[in-house]
This record gives C-alpha cells, sequence and structure tokens, in this order.
C-alpha cells in the first residue's frame, strides 16, 4: 500500500475540494513518487471510464418490453393450485441445496449435522467465503430461528427430501416465504420436475384441503 | 446534473401516476426509460448477458406488480436500482450456491453462452476485458464501483440504495480501486 493511495483515489473519485485538487496537481508535477503511483491508477480510471464501448444491438433493448408483456399475459394463466405447487418444489430445492451443501463439507458418514457443527469446523477463511456467500436472509426465512429438520440418513435426492419433510413442516416453511420470491429461486425445468415430484406425493390436496 | 435529475424525477412521477391511473402504455415508457440502465447495472454485476436478462425481467416485473403501492418516498429511480441491485447480489449468491453444490453447470453454461448483444468483436473483446476484471473483485466492492464508476451516483444516493454507511461505502469504492489497480499492472 503506498502513502498515496488514498490521496490519488479520492482525485479520480473527485473527492477533493478544489483547493485540494490543485494541491494535488501541482505535486503532482513535481513529486515523481506520486507520479509514479498516480500512472497505474490512471490506467483502472481509463479501463473503466471509457462510456463508448457500449455499441450494443438495439434489437435487443427494442424488444425487452415486449417480451416482458408476452411474459405477462403468460404467467396471468398460471393457476393458483399450481403456484402452489411451484412453491413448494421451490420450497424442496432450497432444502436440497441446504442438504447437498453441507454435505459438500462433510462426507464422511456423518449422520447429524447442525450450522453449528459446519462452522465450528471451517477455518476463518472458509467462514468468511461462506458468509460472503450465502447471506441471512438465504437462511432464516427457511428455519425462522429453529434449525431445518435434520435427516437421519445421507439421501440427497429430490425423492429423499421430499420423504423426509412433513406435509405440516411444509406448509410452516411455505408460511415464511412470499410466494414469487420463492417462485424465482429456481429455473423452469427445475420447478417443474419438483412439481411433477410433489404431484405424486399428494402434498397439493393436503394444502387445499 | 441537478436540474437534470429533478426534470427526470418529476417525469417518472407523471408516469408512474399514470400507470397508476390505469395507463398501461406509462408503464412501457417508465420500462424504456430505465431498462438500459438495469441492463447495464446487472451485466457489469454479473458479468454475462443471459444473467442481466433474467435480471431485467425480474425487476419489470417487480416494478409492475409494486409501482401500485409506490409512495414516493425515494425517487423511482433510486427504487429501481435497490431493486436491481438486490436481485443481481442474490443472484450472484445463488450462482455461487449452484456451483458449490453442482446442481447444474450454470457458471460454465453462463461464460460460453454465444448469445450475446454486442456483435463488433473489438468493443466484445474490450468489455470481455472489463467484465472479467470486475469478477474477480467481491461483489460489494464490485457494486460501489459500479454504481460510482458506471451509474454516476452520489456516496448519499448509492446509500440510500444499499442502506449502508457512506463510510462503508467509501472503503469498499478505495479497496475495489486498490484490488483493480493490481490486477490491470499484473496482466
Amino acid at each position: 500500500m503506498n502513502k498515496y493511495d488514498e490521496l490519488i483515489i479520492k482525485y479520480f473519485d473527485e473527492q477533493l475540494s478544489v483547493d485540494e485538487r490543485k494541491e494535488f496537481e501541482h505535486e503532482l508535477e513535481i513529486n515523481a513518487e506520486l507520479k509514479d503511483a498516480f500512472k497505474n491508477y490512471k490506467k483502472v480510471n481509463e479501463r473503466f471510464s471509457t462510456k463508448d464501448f457500449l455499441l450494443t444491438n438495439q434489437d435487443y433493448f427494442n424488444e425487452i418490453v415486449s417480451r416482458f408483456r408476452q411474459k405477462l399475459d403468460k404467467e396471468s394463466y398460471v393457476s393458483p393450485v399450481r403456484k402452489i405447487g411451484f412453491t413448494f418444489a421451490a420450497i424442496l430445492l432450497i432444502i436440497s441445496s441446504y442438504l447437498l451443501f453441507q454435505n459438500y463439507f462433510f462426507n464422511q458418514g456423518v449422520t447429524n449435522y447442525s450450522i453449528e457443527s459446519i462452522t465450528d469446523n471451517l477455518s476463518e477463511k472458509e467462514m468468511n467465503e461462506l458468509a460472503d456467500y450465502i447471506s441471512d436472509d438465504f437462511w432464516n426465512p427457511i428455519s425462522g430461528g429453529e434449525k431445518l429438520p435434520i435427516l437421519e440418513e445421507t439421501d440427497l435426492s429430490l425423492e429423499g427430501v421430499i420423504a423426509n419433510v412433513s406435509i405440516e413442516e411444509g406448509v410452516k416453511i411455505l408460511s415464511d416465504y412470499q410466494i414469487n420470491d420463492l417462485y424465482s429461486l429456481a429455473n423452469e425445468d427445475e420447478l417443474e420436475i419438483a412439481y411433477n415430484e410433489i404431484l405424486q406425493k399428494g402434498f397439493i390436496k393436503e394444502v387445499i384441503k | 446534473m441537478f436540474e437534470y435529475r429533478m426534470t427526470e424525477i418529476k417525469n417518472d412521477q407523471k408516469l408512474v401516476k399514470e400507470f397508476i391511473s390505469g395507463n398501461e402504455s406509462a408503464f412501457n415508457r417508465l420500462a424504456k426509460r430505465y431498462q438500459e440502465k438495469i441492463y447495464w447495472h446487472a451485466r457489469r454485476m454479473t458479468g454475462n448477458h443471459l444473467d442481466a436478462d433474467d435480471i431485467v425481467q425480474q425487476v419489470l416485473l417487480v416494478m409492475y406488480k409494486k409501482l401500485k403501492t409506490f409512495n414516493f418516498d425515494s425517487s423511482i429511480y433510486t427504487w429501481i436500482y435497490k431493486i436491481t441491485s438486490t436481485r443481481s447480489l442474490n443472484l450472484i449468491k445463488r450462482n455461487k450456491l449452484r456451483s458449490f453444490i453442482s446442481i447444474d453447470n450454470i457458471i460454465e453454461t453462463r461464460v460460453t453462452a454465444k448469445e450475446d448483444i454486442i456483435s463488433d468483436l473489438e468493443t466484445k473483446e474490450r468489455l470481455e476485458k472489463v467484465e472479467r476484471l470486475l469478477q474477480r473483485i467481491s461483489p460489494k466492492q464490485r457494486e460501489v464501483f459500479i454504481f460510482r464508476k458506471f451509474d454516476e451516483l452520489s456516496y448519499e444516493e448509492i446509500s440510500g440504495i444499499t442502506g449502508k454507511s457512506i463510510g462503508a461505502l467509501k472503503a469498499n469504492y478505495f479497496h475495489a480501486f486498490n484490488k483493480l489497480k493490481e490486477l490491470i499492472k499484473n496482466e
């Protein structure tokens, strides 16, 4: 870290006052060390300030709204029952992800896992990575302050997950979520597969009773 | 700049009011006004066209559904940036998680996707270089850097969007700039 770093970045970020800016530019002319450090930052500024590189195909932008309108029309035909099915599918995909993620750290035949047991075994670097990748809002709505159902076996297939989550647990999880948030978590193919699995298990019939 | 932004805010408010009163084409005009901003913010955050395209559609959907309850506490553009920012960060997290647990090869698919909106080879290469560099800094630093450098928002505006303190944003920007300097130096 160079002693001039902060000053140079502030200069490019236009965070210096008029007087400070003048003083900086004067110093730049007479101070070789500052000049040298400045050269490297100038490259960053040049690389990222080129606005004319966005020569894009305008057809794409011209079609965005009409594509959105088509999607909107299509969405209005999704029946409520199907939405509930998709929601359950999304929940199960999240749970699958959680379980698969656990397995990433512990694949040595351990049968009972908890978030604490994962974090206790991580290095500080891994903890930071984990915190960066997974936000609180990913875990909290699912657990609602409680732990997720712990599976006794490491059956991580979709069928396995469905078999291990009771309808009551599913409904409880569902109540903690915004339907649209869940709906956007998985792509249509994934939801379709999960939806079919759920239909076979009779989840929807139980929910809409 | 200030006057220009004030005029934009007033125009936005007019369109929102028209849309609320049932004029669907007002929404189209609002969407057209912001679609490129949404796309490019998302594109720089995610580093690819397909994810950016997904985010544009998601943001438009949220706008369409929530505009009717918009209470004008903030300006429309900061609200739209807030949705775009949240959706971009969520998608980045989701992709990271997927790459961890290998549900599918989404990252690979996205990177190798041929579909793009830039046909000019030179432009494409330049953009790819920028995208590659941006992907090597953390999402939090990347976000502030993009808001400042490309979206030209003030720290106050970014703070309103992200809910982070100005001090924290400046620190993130500093680290982003510094890291990019090192990356470019070592190219």
